[in-house]
């Protein structure tokens, strides 16, 4: 699986500063391959992944949506 | 660095779509294999409706016809290498897996999925040109001339029994095509002056075919075929069986 470069690069929450945790869950939810019957592609995506939220109760995990692009380094 | 996205609230059809992207488990892959390639065998058979043209044209009358034949043919071909194609898939080979070690399923699923996702798309493929041949052929039967009335008859001496006088078998068919689905064809055998077959055909699939046998008929006697139709007139005389047999009655 080559790199993907995403853009943009970074990942984050307006609320917390989980941008060390999004970041990563964005890029794994948009290289996430697996086999189906081709309809074709484009380099644009749209995911929805957990931030956890600042780890308490009151505060916690919620669910938010990135778009951006990616293209092969 | 301002080359941060910043996450914004999901609307409902983010929701949604990413339930069902949750869907795209290694499980379901293997499903929607097994379910394609059941699709697959199940409409093959629909490639035969269409080559019929939904039973307006015999298979015999889409064979006749060397045109409609070819496109058949080739109709018949692709549905049955996607058929064949689609066994292939539903082969396995037995292989022993260990769910536990994450490396090895994941190695058996590859195994499962990768060449068998090819062949499914192949054969899925192979059945769009087969309907079109089909229908092609189909249309080219409906569409072509008919085929023009034919009268065929054979006779078998047969030794009489008990050293009586030998008789014949007299074996023939009627081909005539038809005027509309209701034409009936009055068909006669007469040998030596003595009506030997009297029958009557309907029509069937826009043509009218008979055969006929009679046991018993005298040797070394005139025999003569009479087939009529709402539109033909056939004649033949055993004795001569050259020249025109039958002719186009005139519209009335
Ligand atoms: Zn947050």
């Amino acid at each position: 699986m080559p790199e993907l470069k995403l853009t943009p690069s970074t990942f984050a929450c307006r609320i917390h500063d989980n941008r060390e945790k999004l970041t990563p869950l964005v890029r794994g939810a948009v290289i996430q391959r697996t086999a189906a019957f081709m309809v074709g592609g484009a380099n644009d995506f749209r995911v929805v992944v957990e931030c956890p939220g600042a780890g308490t109760k009151e505060d916690g995990a919620h669910p938010l949506t990135f778009s951006g692009k990616w293209s092969r380094e | 660095m301002s080359d941060v996205g910043y996450g914004e609230e999901p609307t409902q059809d983010d929701l949604d779509w990413a339930e069902y992207g949750k869907t795209f488990t290694p499980a379901t892959q293997i499903e929607l294999l097994n379910a394609t390639s059941e699709k697959l065998v199940g409409r093959t058979a629909l490639v035969g409706i269409v080559l019929a043209a939904g039973g307006l044209v015999a298979v015999s009358s889409v064979l006749a016809n060397s045109l409609s034949r070819g496109w058949a043919i080739a109709a018949v071909t692709m549905a049955g290498g996607a058929i064949l194609v689609a066994l292939v898939t539903q082969v396995r080979w037995p292989r022993k897996v260990r769910p536990g070690d994450i490396h090895d399923l994941k190695r058996w699923h590859a195994d499962y999925v990768g060449w068998r996702r090819t062949a499914l798309a192949f054969a899925s493929f192979l059945l769009v040109p087969a309907f079109l041949a089909a229908a092609v052929a189909a249309g080219v039967a409906l569409t072509a001339p008919p085929a023009p009335p034919a009268v065929n008859v054979t006779a078998t001496t047969v030794p009489g029994a008990d050293g009586g006088a030998p008789t014949q078998t007299l074996t023939g068919s009627v081909t005539i095509p038809a005027q509309g689905s209701d034409d009936v064809a009055e068909i006669t055998v007469v040998a030596n002056g003595e009506t030997v077959v009297r029958m009557r055909q309907a029509a069937s699939a826009g043509t009218i075919a008979a055969s006929f046998e009679a046991k018993g008929v005298q040797t070394d006697v005139g025999i003569t075929v009479t087939a009529t139709s709402a539109a033909w007139k056939c004649v033949l005389n055993l004795a001569r069986p050259r020249g025109e047999v039958c002719r186009a009655l005139a519209a009335e």
